[in-house]
C-alpha cells in the first residue's frame, strides 16, 4: 500500500518548501527600512530641543498655510492667440477609476473650446496600451493626452503621432517623454510629502512614530518618499519613520489593510500612518484598524477617491490631499496643448507649483472637494480669452 | 431500487454513486492523519514558525482575531464555490458578482436613496438573478461552465461599468447602520465571521446530512452515472450556480459594509484566493471532496500566513509565494488523493470478482 502515502508526502514536501522559502524571505530581507527624522546626537539636549522646536513651528505655520483651501491656478501667463476651433482631442485612460474622472473632466473643457472628444479605455496592460496608441496614430487626432504610463511601451507611435503634427500632452510619468507638455513629475510630488511629515510632526507635537506606506510598482510615488525624509529630518528631528512597500498583487488582493494592521500591532507605539496612495491603500483600513482593536492611529494619505473623502468626513481618517486633477488634466495639460498649437511659447510644465490642500473633517466642503481651486475652470477659460 | 435510483433515504445515508467506499467507522488515526486534516497540522507549524518569528505580536488572541475578521470574507467567497465545484461546475463570476451586489447597494442607498433593507433585498435578488442566468448559459445552452461563467462574468462587469462609471460608489448613507453588518463587532470578532460560519453550517448541512448533498455529489463524481439513478443532475448544476451567486451577493454586501463603499473592482481580488481556499479545503477532511469545514480551514491557512508573514516584517513578495506554493501542494496532494482512491477501488473491485 505505499501509494497510500503519496499525498501526504506531497503535501508535506509543498509545506516544507514553502517553510522554507517563507523562512528565507522573512529572515534575509525587510519588507521595508526604517528611518530616523533628525541627526539626533551628543550636541546636548537644549541644542535639540531649540531645533525640535523650530522644526515643530515650522511645521505647524506649514500646516496651517495648507488647510486652507487654495484659490490659484499654477500658470498665470495668459494666452496670446485665439483659442483654435474644430479641433480634436484623443485622451487615453489608464483604466483606474481616476482615469475615468479625468476622461470626464477633459471633456468638460474640449466642450467649452468646441473640440470634439474621444478617449480609448485601456486595462493598463502594456498591450493595451500599445493597441490604444496604434489606434491614436490611425485617428490622426489634432492632440493626445495621457497620464501614468511609460512611453517605452509605445516610443514608435508617439515619434510617429509627432511628425504628423499631433499636439501630445502628459503628466505623472516617471521620465521626460518627447511630448509638448509634461507635468506631475516625480520631483513635482516631493512637496506633498513635505507636507506629510509636516503634518505628522504638527499633529505629534514634534515626537512620532510614523509609518509611511508605498507601492513601488508605482514609480511616481517616489516623491512623496523623498520629500517626506527631507522635510522630516528638518523639522522633527525625534520623529522615526518606517517604510512599508506593499506589492501590486497585494493591493489587488486586497491585503494592504492587514499588511498595515499587522506592522501597527507589530509596533504598538507608532501612532502615525501616511499613505502614498490612499485609494489604493486605505480603502477598508478603518475598519481593519478598529476591528484590530487599535486605538489613536491617525492617517493621512493623497489621492483619495470618494470612499476616501467619505472617511474624511466621517472621522475615520484625519486628513488627506486630493490629486489637482482639474489643475493639471482640465487646466495645465490643455494650456500646455493650446500654446503648442498656436506656436506660443511654452510653459515649463515640471516646474509648476500644483496647488496643495490639507482636507480633513474640519474643512472638507459640504458640496464638492474637486475642483481643488474651486474656480479654476474660470481662471484657465480667462487666460485663454473665453471668458 | 429495481429501477436502480436510489431513495432519498439512501442517499442521505451515505451511499455513494461513485463506488467510492463510504468514509464509515474510520479509525481515528486515520481521521487525525497528515492526509485527512494537513492542513490543519500546516496551520499549528507554521503557527509555531510566526510564533518564533514574531514572538511579542504574533502569539496572542489579537492575532487570531485579526485572522478571523481579515478572513471572513475570503471564507464566504470560497464557500459560494463549495456547491458548485461539488457538482463539478465552474463559477468564475462570482467575484464579480460580489461587485455587483455590493455596488448596487451602494447606489440604492446613496442615489436612489433607498431605504438599506430594500437595497440589500434588491443586491441579493440581483445576485440570484446572475445565477440564474448562469444556469441558463451552462445548463441550457451547454457552454462549458469555465467559459461560460467566464463570459458572464464580463457581462456582469460591463454593467457594472455602465451605471458606476468605474467609480467607487459612497455616501453618508453607507456609514450608519449599513456599516454595522461588516464592521459591528462581539468581542472583538466581527460580524461577517459569524455570517461565515453559518453559512459555513449551512452548507456542511446540505452536502453532508441531505440527500441532494449526496445528489450534488454524485452530479460531480460521475455526471452519467448519476443522470443513470435518476438523479435530475441538469437542475442541481443549475441551483448549484444558483446558489454560488447567492452567497456571492451576500459576500458583496458585507464587503461593501466593511469598507463603507460599492467597489466595481473589489471582488474581482477575491477569486483566486477563494478558488485556492476551495481546493486546498477539498484536501481536508472528506478525501478530495470540497466541503464547507475544510473551505474553513484552508482560508484560516492561508489568512495566518498572511498576517504572520506582515507580522515579521516579511518582503512584499513572501505573500503571493506562500499563497501559491500552499494551492500547488493542495492541488497536487487532491489529485494524489483522487487517483489513489480509484486506484483503491478498482483494486478491491477486481479482488473481490
Amino acid at each position: 500500500m505505499r501509494p497510500r502515502r503519496r499525498p501526504g508526502q506531497v503535501l508535506a514536501l509543498g509545506i516544507s518548501v514553502t517553510t522554507l522559502l517563507l523562512l528565507t524571505a522573512a529572515c534575509s530581507s525587510s519588507s521595508g527600512s526604517s528611518s530616523s527624522g533628525g541627526t539626533a546626537g551628543a550636541s546636548g539636549a537644549s541644542s535639540m530641543s531649540a531645533t525640535a522646536a523650530a522644526g515643530l513651528a515650522q511645521a505647524q505655520a506649514m500646516v496651517a498655510k495648507y488647510t486652507t483651501r487654495p484659490t490659484s491656478i499654477p500658470i498665470d501667463t495668459p494666452l496670446k492667440a485665439t483659442v483654435p476651433t474644430g479641433k480634436s482631442l484623443l485622451f487615453i485612460s489608464c483604466g483606474v477609476s481616476a482615469c475615468t474622472l479625468e476622461a470626464s473632466i477633459i471633456k468638460g473643457v474640449t466642450d467649452k473650446l468646441g473640440w470634439s472628444f474621444s478617449t480609448i479605455a485601456t486595462s493598463g496592460t502594456p498591450q493595451s496600451i500599445k493597441a490604444a496608441w496604434d489606434t491614436a496614430v490611425r485617428e490622426k487626432p489634432s492632440a493626445v493626452m495621457y497620464t501614468g504610463t511609460d512611453d517605452t511601451y509605445f516610443a514608435s507611435e508617439l515619434a510617429t503621432l509627432r511628425a504628423n503634427g499631433t499636439v501630445v500632452s502628459d503628466c505623472c510619468v516617471t521620465g521626460t517623454p518627447p511630448t509638448n507638455f509634461n507635468t506631475n513629475t516625480v520631483a513635482q510630488n516631493q512637496p506633498v510629502g513635505a507636507l506629510f511629515a509636516d503634518w505628522v510632526t504638527a499633529e505629534s507635537g514634534g515626537s512620532a512614530k510614523v509609518l509611511q506606506v508605498t507601492v513601488s510598482a508605482y514609480p511616481t510615488l517616489l516623491g512623496y518618499v523623498q520629500g517626506y525624509n527631507t522635510e522630516i529630518a528638518k523639522v522633527c528631528p525625534n520623529c522615526t519613520t518606517h517604510l512599508l512597500d506593499i506589492s501590486y498583487p497585494d493591493i489587488s488582493a486586497g491585503n494592504a489593510p492587514n499588511d498595515i494592521v499587522s506592522y501597527l500591532r507589530a509596533n504598538p507605539s507608532t501612532k502615525y500612518v501616511v499613505l502614498n496612495l490612499d485609494s489604493s491603500l486605505g480603502i477598508g483600513l478603518p475598519a481593519a484598524i478598529a476591528a484590530a482593536g487599535l486605538t489613536g492611529i491617525k492617517t493621512i494619505g493623497t489621492g483619495p477617491d470618494s470612499t476616501i473623502l467619505q472617511y474624511v468626513k466621517d472621522g475615520q481618517q484625519a486628513a488627506t490631499i486630493p490629486f489637482p486633477y482639474y489643475e493639471e488634466l482640465g487646466g495645465a495639460m490643455i494650456d500646455g496643448v493650446l500654446r503648442a498649437m498656436t506656436d506660443q511659447p511654452a510653459i515649463n510644465g515640471t516646474t509648476l507649483s500644483l496647488p496643495l490642500w490639507i482636507v480633513t473633517k474640519n474643512n472638507i466642503p459640504s458640496t464638492q472637494v474637486f475642483p481643488i481651486v474651486a474656480t479654476s475652470q474660470q481662471q484657465f477659460y480667462k487666460l485663454w480669452g473665453l471668458g | 431500487m429495481s429501477d436502480g435510483s436510489m431513495t432519498d433515504t439512501e442517499l442521505a445515508k451515505g451511499q455513494s454513486l461513485d463506488n467510492t467506499p463510504a468514509p464509515t467507522r474510520r479509525s481515528w488515526g486515520t481521521l487525525l492523519g497528515f492526509r485527512n486534516m494537513g492542513a490543519i497540522y500546516v496551520l499549528i507549524i507554521i503557527s509555531i514558525f510566526f510564533a518564533f518569528l514574531a514572538p511579542h505580536s504574533f502569539p496572542n488572541l489579537a492575532t487570531a482575531k485579526q485572522v478571523l475578521n481579515t478572513s471572513a470574507i475570503t471564507a464566504l467567497a470560497g464557500l459560494a464555490l463549495v456547491i458548485p465545484l461539488s457538482a463539478r461546475v465552474f463559477d468564475l463570476s462570482f467575484a464579480y458578482t460580489i461587485s455587483l451586489s455590493g455596488c448596487i447597494a451602494a447606489e440604492l442607498m446613496t442615489q436612489s436613496h433607498i431605504p438599506a433593507v430594500w437595497a440589500i433585498l434588491i443586491a441579493v435578488g440581483a445576485s440570484v438573478a446572475v445565477g440564474l442566468v448562469n444556469g441558463i448559459v451552462v445548463v441550457n445552452m451547454k457552454i462549458d461552465s469555465f467559459i461560460g461563467t467566464l463570459a458572464t462574468g464580463s457581462l456582469i462587469q460591463a454593467l457594472i461599468t455602465l451605471f458606476t462609471q468605474d467609480n467607487t460608489v459612497t455616501g453618508n448613507q453607507m456609514t450608519g447602520s449599513f456599516a454595522l453588518i461588516g464592521q459591528k463587532a462581539f468581542g472583538g470578532i466581527t460580524l461577517p465571521v459569524i455570517y461565515a460560519l453559518v453559512i459555513a453550517f449551512a452548507v456542511w448541512y446540505l452536502m453532508e446530512h441531505t440527500a441532494t448533498g449526496r445528489r450534488i455529489y454524485a452530479t460531480g463524481f460521475n455526471y452519467d452515472a448519476a443522470r443513470l439513478a435518476n438523479i435530475r443532475v441538469d437542475r442541481i448544476r443549475f441551483l448549484s450556480l444558483v446558489s454560488s451567486s447567492f452567497v456571492a451577493g451576500i459576500a458583496g454586501i458585507v464587503l461593501a459594509s466593511t469598507i463603507g463603499a460599492g467597489s466595481p473592482t473589489t471582488g474581482v481580488s477575491y477569486l483566486l484566493p477563494a478558488y485556492a481556499a476551495a481546493f486546498l479545503g477539498a484536501t481536508q477532511f472528506k478525501g478530495g471532496r470540497f466541503n464547507a469545514w475544510g473551505t474553513i480551514v484552508a482560508v484560516l491557512l492561508l489568512g495566518v500566513g498572511a498576517t504572520g508573514l506582515a507580522l515579521a516584517s516579511a518582503p512584499p513578495w513572501a505573500d503571493s509565494l506562500f499563497t501559491g506554493v500552499v494551492l500547488i501542494a493542495a492541488l497536487g496532494a487532491n489529485g494524489f488523493q483522487r487517483r489513489i482512491i480509484r486506484r483503491v477501488t478498482s483494486s478491491g473491485h477486481s479482488g473481490g470478482s
